[in-house]
């Protein structure tokens, strides 16, 4: 089996597509992750409650 | 049941658990039908290579129809019972449907072009529901931002969600419907799947597997949300309090 695979003459298109899928869905859940770590940061830099036992 | 699944603090400990599960088997799935369609199906009888680019176009395509009945569903369940985490799940799943719409329109296009010599057909019905599709989740994200509070964004982005549903049957039914360039359906069929097992098997395992990670990135994103919402609230209380 070679490494890269080889098409015929849509070879282009294939390969685009894939890259295509591959960029766009990994943007997605790089972002996806950075926000939720943002979120979870902002949650934890909260000063604690009046009367909670971090206070 | 939704009185029981709307509770945040279930929902977070649910979900914590749920998450690496599913972004597992998702990203398992979705790489053995990424080797299978490079590395392992034969060329298609009639189309050749370039069916391979079916195996991103179906799920994505599939994904964008579903995410925007989940987002509908959700929306109708806020709707009546007013659980906060049904319009949590609503608004996470507007972008990363628009994302999965965006993939099957632009593969669906890419395909097409070497397929039937042409990049966009305005007459094909089923391209451009599914690019009405995009606007609806574009002007779902845009209606809820423009709005100014989180009250009216649920409320306006509910009805428009509810409302924009009735586009998913035309995309369904638009190839019989009308003349259209795309085949019949190949895979849910009254009598079965026209495909054989070899291009049939690793489909419906991307399918499955784009969904799960679909299913583990809105869980991420509402747990965002979920939080986003906890600290807005407690920053609004120290205000109040100051």
């Amino acid at each position: 089996m070679d490494l890269v695979p080889t098409f015929d003459k849509n070879a282009a298109y294939i390969w685009v597509v894939f890259a295509l899928a591959g960029l766009s869905l990994g943007l997605t859940g790089l972002f996806v992750v950075v926000r939720a770590r943002a979120a979870k940061r902002a949650l934890d830099q909260l000063p604690p409650k009046p009367g909670s036992p971090d206070t | 049941m939704w009185s029981y699944l709307a509770n945040p603090h279930r929902f977070m400990a649910l979900s914590q658990r749920l998450q690496p599960v599913l972004y597992t088997l998702g990203l398992a799935l979705i790489a053995y039908s990424v080797w299978q369609a490079l590395y392992v199906v034969p060329p298609e009888r009639v189309q050749g290579d370039v069916a391979r680019i079916l195996f991103i176009h179906v799920p994505s395509a599939w994904l964008a129809m579903a995410s925007y009945v989940g987002m509908a569903g959700a929306s109708l369940v806020w709707f009546i019972w007013r659980h906060e985490l049904a319009d949590i799940a609503a608004k996470s799943i507007a972008p990363l449907g628009a994302v999965y719409t965006a993939l099957c329109l632009a593969t669906g296009s890419i395909w097409g072009k070497p397929t039937w010599g042409t990049w966009w057909q305005w007459d094909d019905a089923r391209m451009v529901s599914v690019l009405v599709m995009l606007f609806l989740y574009l002007g779902y994200m845009a209606l809820r931002a423009a709005m100014e509070t989180r009250q009216k964004a649920a409320r306006a982005g509910a009805i428009l969600a509810m409302v924009g549903v009735i586009n998913i049957p035309l995309i369904k039914f638009s190839v019989d419907w009308f003349t259209s360039l795309h085949q019949d359906a190949s895979v849910i069929r009254a009598d079965g799947p026209s495909m054989s097992p070899e291009y049939l098997t690793p489909l419906l395992g991307g399918a499955l597997g784009h969904t799960l990670l679909f299913s583990a990135l809105v869980l991420t994103a509402m747990r965002t949300e979920v939080r986003m919402r906890q600290v807005s609230r407690a920053r609004a209380a120290l205000l109040a309090g100051a």
